[in-house]
């Protein structure tokens, strides 16, 4: 191990986890968005916006992200889109962890006992009272480990925006290896890198989850 | 005498299935009736059309002198359920908000009260069926008599023009279902409207004033409890009391 080069080159690969946070968060925040507008026109009753989410989520997971990366840099300019790397990237990966986490809050909602919601409703609650004040409220526990796992692919994923050259943590890894042949050293750190920013969306997730434990208390 | 409720022929299916066949009943204003009857009668079903968590298919519907149409939009619907207040035999409780809160949700979201107002309410409530000291509790934390004592607390704070009880002792331990009994006994001395779905004969027979008895989605019997439950008319009736009574 060559631990002088690591700390050598360790700003270089801190600033580019700063990217990699920085583009994770900004897509999860997005995706999170885009994911709950589609799972509400999922559950609406409206069959074109069902269909709509439902080819929406089909194409989403049933393509490769390196796929999708690539239609949004490449195929897009030829409809006059032309976006800068990263915001490509931010574009790819809010759209692909939106189809994700479509079906994990639909799964959540849809899980709330009929119980919970006529109880709103008999005493007058009008239907998106209730889907605010009950259904929302105790969809969140149920959704957390699925959502946090969500969440975490999307921080790995954040890796593959490396192939259009958006400069974050792998992008950066792969040209300073290239150059100085350590491949072992580099990435091994950036490897610890993604693990540290995981390990707090884990945490975050055992800390909500103990938070949110009161309902469930007998 | 103000009739609250009023069934005019009132069918109920689901799918081909008939579950309620051309109910005809009156409730008035300050009545208790129970209505009993074996399982499958139809008995939650007729609970559930009243505050039209099930629609009805035909007949009309009158609550409080108004007709529930059977194409209400949702704007109708909850004028109509804030009128009447249900207790169901699972509590349904919201797990995730305080008893306080529970009761509160109902003035404050649908009757538009100022939070000082509906805390008021709320709290008068909880001392009236003596829960004042776990206002701030979650309803985890309560026993099963306790949150249906809170569950009947939140369905009173809307100020119901009758209220309506689908079995809400069964799903207790025998000894927590005293508790609740008092309260609904209590509820009807201070002459509260009530359709009461139970399997406690006793109450039915000492706190309603009539009981309906139901069976295959009809209302085979309809009279004071004491007639009904000394000599009931019907056979499939009298099977079923001396069933009970066995
Ligand atoms: N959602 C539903 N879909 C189809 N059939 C139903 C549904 N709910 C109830 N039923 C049927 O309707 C009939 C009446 O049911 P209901 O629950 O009103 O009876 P009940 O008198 O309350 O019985 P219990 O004493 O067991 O609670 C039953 O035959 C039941 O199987
Ligand atoms: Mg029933």
């Amino acid at each position: 191990m060559d631990f002088p080069l690591i700390w050598n080159y360790l700003p270089y690969l801190l600033h580019a986890a700063l990217v990699t946070i920085g583009i994770s968060f900004v897509s999860l925040v997005m995706g999170s968005l885009i994911g709950l507008a589609f799972t509400f026109m999922r559950i609406s009753r409206s069959r074109p916006l069902q269909i709509f989410v439902w080819v929406y989520v089909w194409l989403i997971r049933g393509t490769p992200m390196l796929l999708q990366i690539f239609a949004i840099y490449y195929w897009l300019p030829t409809y006059g889109i032309m976006l800068p790397a990263i915001v490509a990237g931010v574009v790819a990966l809010s759209l692909n962890s939106a189809g994700y986490y479509v079906d994990i809050f639909r799964a959540a909602i849809t899980a709330v006992p009929t119980g919970q919601i006529e109880a709103g409703q008999a005493i007058g609650m009008r239907p998106w009272q209730v889907m605010f004040r009950i259904v929302i409220p105790l969809s969140v526990r149920p959704a957390l480990p699925p959502y946090i796992g969500q969440s975490i692919n999307l921080v790995k994923n954040s890796s593959l925006v490396s192939v259009i050259s958006v400069q974050e943590l792998m992008f950066t890894s792969q040209s300073i290896y290239s150059s100085t042949y350590r491949v072992a050293e580099i990435l091994g750190t950036a490897g610890l890198i993604y693990l540290a920013i995981n390990t707090v969306l884990q945490v975050l997730q055992t800390w909500m989850e103990k938070r949110l434990s009161y309902y469930t208390v007998r | 005498m103000t009739a609250i409720i009023e069934f005019d022929q009132v069918s109920k299916y689901y799918g081909d299935v008939p579950v309620l066949k051309n109910i005809n009943l009156r409730v008035d204003e300050g009545d208790v009736v129970g209505v009993i009857g074996p399982s499958g009668a139809g008995k939650s079903t007729l609970l559930r059309v009243v505050n039209q968590l099930e629609q009805h298919q035909s007949g009309t519907l009158r609550i409080a002198g108004e007709t529930v149409e059977a194409k209400a939009g949702s704007r109708e619907l909850a004028l109509l359920r804030a009128k009447v207040g249900m207790v169901f035999q699972n509590f349904n409780l919201w797990p995730h908000l305080s008893v306080l809160d529970n009761i509160m949700t109902g003035p404050r979201c649908v009757l538009g009260l100022p939070r000082q107002e509906a805390e008021t309410r709320a709290l008068a409530l909880l001392e009236r069926v003596g829960l004042k000291a776990f206002s701030d509790k979650y309803p985890g934390q309560l026993s099963g008599g306790q949150q249906q004592r809170v569950a009947i607390a939140r369905a009173l704070a809307m100020k119901p023009r009758v209220m309506l009880f689908d079995e809400a002792t069964s799903a207790l331990d025998p000894a927590l279902v005293g508790e609740v009994l008092e309260v609904m006994t209590q509820l009807a001395l201070e002459r509260m409207t009530m359709l009461v779905v139970t399997h406690e004969m006793r109450f039915a027979r000492q706190v309603a004033n009539r009981i309906v008895f139901m069976a295959g989605g009809e209302i085979l019997e309809e009279g004071p409890p004491v007639t009904f439950f000394s000599a009931p008319q019907h056979p499939i009736a009298r099977k079923f009391v001396s069933k009970v009574h066995g």
